[in-house]
């Protein structure tokens, strides 16, 4: 288990970066939320990457292919959380994420899931178990 | 023939045509060492105005001390520079009756510089004072005026330079605000509906003002929790290749944000330059009007509702 | 001057942070603040997979119209490569992403310099200007 922790509401695997992502955390996570994936039946993976200061060619590479994982076994990523200034710089860079959806907070990320949060809480997603699915295309 | 084969009357004679022209002399020299008196004033005046750098109390008192020495009765004498609300006197100072006093002339703050007798003195041509120490006080006076206006004169452009730079430091300061304060005004961000915000791009869109505009975008969706921003063209008179990158650029920003860009204000002109160009929009939502743009961003709204 | 030897992962983070210190203390803005921690990391990755060894410079410097910036050297005694245009050449990068290190970051900086000879090494500088 690595050091990024990966929580569960509901249905929904929410992952909270909040470290300096260096290469090996980044792989050991990857690997991590496919266990966890595996383990829980998830049927959606936020990642929340509101606190990562910079996203270079690696990071946005094993973002893209965790998307392609989880999906392949049967479930979503959605990222959320991207910063105004990583943004430009990502683009700058010549990156798109393409292949990986995105959204702007975690609120959204559940929406786009096709899920509504039980409590209309803005500071905490709800407790485990509280999610209920709606009537989203997503 | 030798003095004593003259007769007494004759010696008494000689004498008496003597007398007079010793007198004579004496008259001459006693005005000679006045002369010298005020030449040497003039020297010393010289000396003292001729120091650029020091202070001009210095030379006022310098000039009030020149006084004494230089007047007729040097231990009855004291002199007295007055300008600039200050007083320079000579250690002996007191005032009398008895004074000659000439003008410091400067434009605007006339100051005085004073002669004064401590006590009665014989009548001579003013009152107790001579028509040679009037010249001397007024050549003073004169060379004073010169000096304080030279002084002047510089503090003046010492000033004027000072203030010329002062002025260049606030103008440039006050363009860089006017600068900051167009660039606010020619790219803002307004929001329309909850959720919807448009960005009307004006004019040439060249890389420093997309760039500017793409971070207002984007923390405007940040801060507005915003899902459509309309970008509506219409006063953007030209579209070419490298404008087209940086629209493509601000809605693939917008789309990583989470967000969906709706491009408006596409009239003829510039849907044929975009096919004739080869550029490719399909990753954004393209309207010719703003109304349709807003009809669009109400859709993808209503639609994104689970 | 700061120095980074780049011998494994953890120093590709240790460089970030190095440079995003200077970029902090010089006064850069946050989006020029991520600019340049995004073109380092790139760079000092470029290194630790292709050369092994390397490391980089870090120091601020001033022009002749007394503006203030950051420059980063980039420095390893790797292959080399052996055509520069070509590595510079967008369309030449690995669909992933991962050959974007030097036109990227070229594209994040404001100057950018390469020289790299086959079998010595390569050096890469980038400078941000403080605006």
């Amino acid at each position: 288990m690595g050091e990024i922790p990966i929580l569960q509401i509901g249905p929904l695997l929410l992952v909270t970066i909040q470290t300096e992502l260096h290469d090996r955390l980044a792989e050991q996570l990857q690997e991590d939320i496919l266990q966890r994936v595996r383990e829980t039946e998830a049927e959606g993976v936020l990642i929340d990457i509101t606190a990562l200061e910079m996203v270079d060619s690696f990071i946005s590479r094993v973002l893209s292919e965790t998307a392609q994982m989880v999906k392949v076994m049967g479930a979503r990523m959605v990222l959320v959380g991207l910063q105004p200034e990583v943004t430009m710089a990502l683009l700058e860079l010549g990156l798109k994420l393409t292949g990986i959806e995105t959204q702007l907070d975690i609120d959204s990320g559940i929406r786009r899931l096709g899920y509504h949060l039980a409590a209309v809480d803005e500071e905490v997603p709800g407790l485990p178990g509280a999610g209920e699915r709606g009537h989203g295309t997503g | 023939m030798k003095d004593e084969e003259k007769t007494k009357a004759q010696l008494l004679q000689e004498l008496g045509e003597l007398r007079p022209k010793v007198a004579e002399f004496e008259v001459m020299e006693h005005a000679l060492q006045e002369r010298v008196k005020e030449l040497n004033c003039l020297h010393n005046l010289r000396q003292i105005i001729e120091h650029i750098d020091k202070p001009l109390d210095e030379i006022l008192q310098g000039v009030a001390d020149l006084i004494p020495p230089s007047w007729h009765y040097p231990e009855e004498t004291c002199g007295r520079v007055v300008y600039g609300g200050k007083e320079f006197t000579t250690t002996n100072f007191a005032e009398t009756q008895w004074r000659q006093a000439a003008v410091i002339a400067v434009g605007g703050e006339k100051g005085v510089i004073e002669a004064f007798y401590l006590k009665a003195m014989p009548e001579l041509d003013e009152g107790p004072f001579m028509k040679e120490e009037r010249a001397l006080i007024d050549t003073l006076a004169d060379s004073l005026r010169l000096c304080i206006e030279k002084r002047r004169a510089q503090e003046g452009l010492q000033e004027a330079h000072d203030e010329l730079e002062k002025r260049v430091v606030e103008r440039t300061a006050a363009l860089e605000t006017a600068q900051r304060d167009l660039l606010e005004l020619s790219t803002p961000v307004l929001q329309i509906k909850d959720e919807i915000l448009a960005l009307p791009l004006i004019g040439t869109l060249d890389s420093f003002r997309m760039q500017n505009a793409l971070e207002k975008a984007l923390e405007q969706i940040v801060e507005k929790r915003a899902r459509v921003m309309i970008v509506d063209i219409t006063g953007v008179p030209v579209v070419d290749t490298m404008v087209a990158n940086h629209l493509v650029n601000l809605a693939d920003a917008i789309r990583l944000m989470g967000g969906t860009c709706v491009l408006t204000g596409i009239g003829p002109a510039i849907a044929k330059s975009i096919v004739h160009l080869g550029i490719n929009l399909e990753s954004l939502d393209t309207r010719a009007t703003l109304e349709q743009g807003l009809a669009r961003a109400v859709e993808i709204i209503a639609r994104k509702e689970s | 001057m700061e120095r980074v030897d780049i011998h494994s992962e953890e120093d590709i983070v240790r460089a970030r942070q190095c440079a995003r210190d200077l970029s902090l203390s010089l006064g850069f803005s946050l989006v020029d603040k991520t600019r340049i921690a995004t073109a380092t990391s790139e760079l000092a990755r470029n290194i630790f997979k292709y050369a092994r060894e390397g490391r980089m410079e870090a120091e601020e410097i001033r022009d002749e119209q007394g503006r203030r910036g950051l420059r980063l050297a980039f420095i390893d005694t790797g292959p080399g490569i052996p055509d520069i245009e070509q590595a510079m050449d967008e369309g030449f990068s690995s669909a992933d992403g991962l050959g974007q290190g030097l036109p990227g970051s070229k594209r994040l900086m404001d100057e950018f310099h390469i020289e790299s000879a086959v079998g010595e090494g390569t050096r890469v500088e980038v400078i941000k200007w403080l605006k």
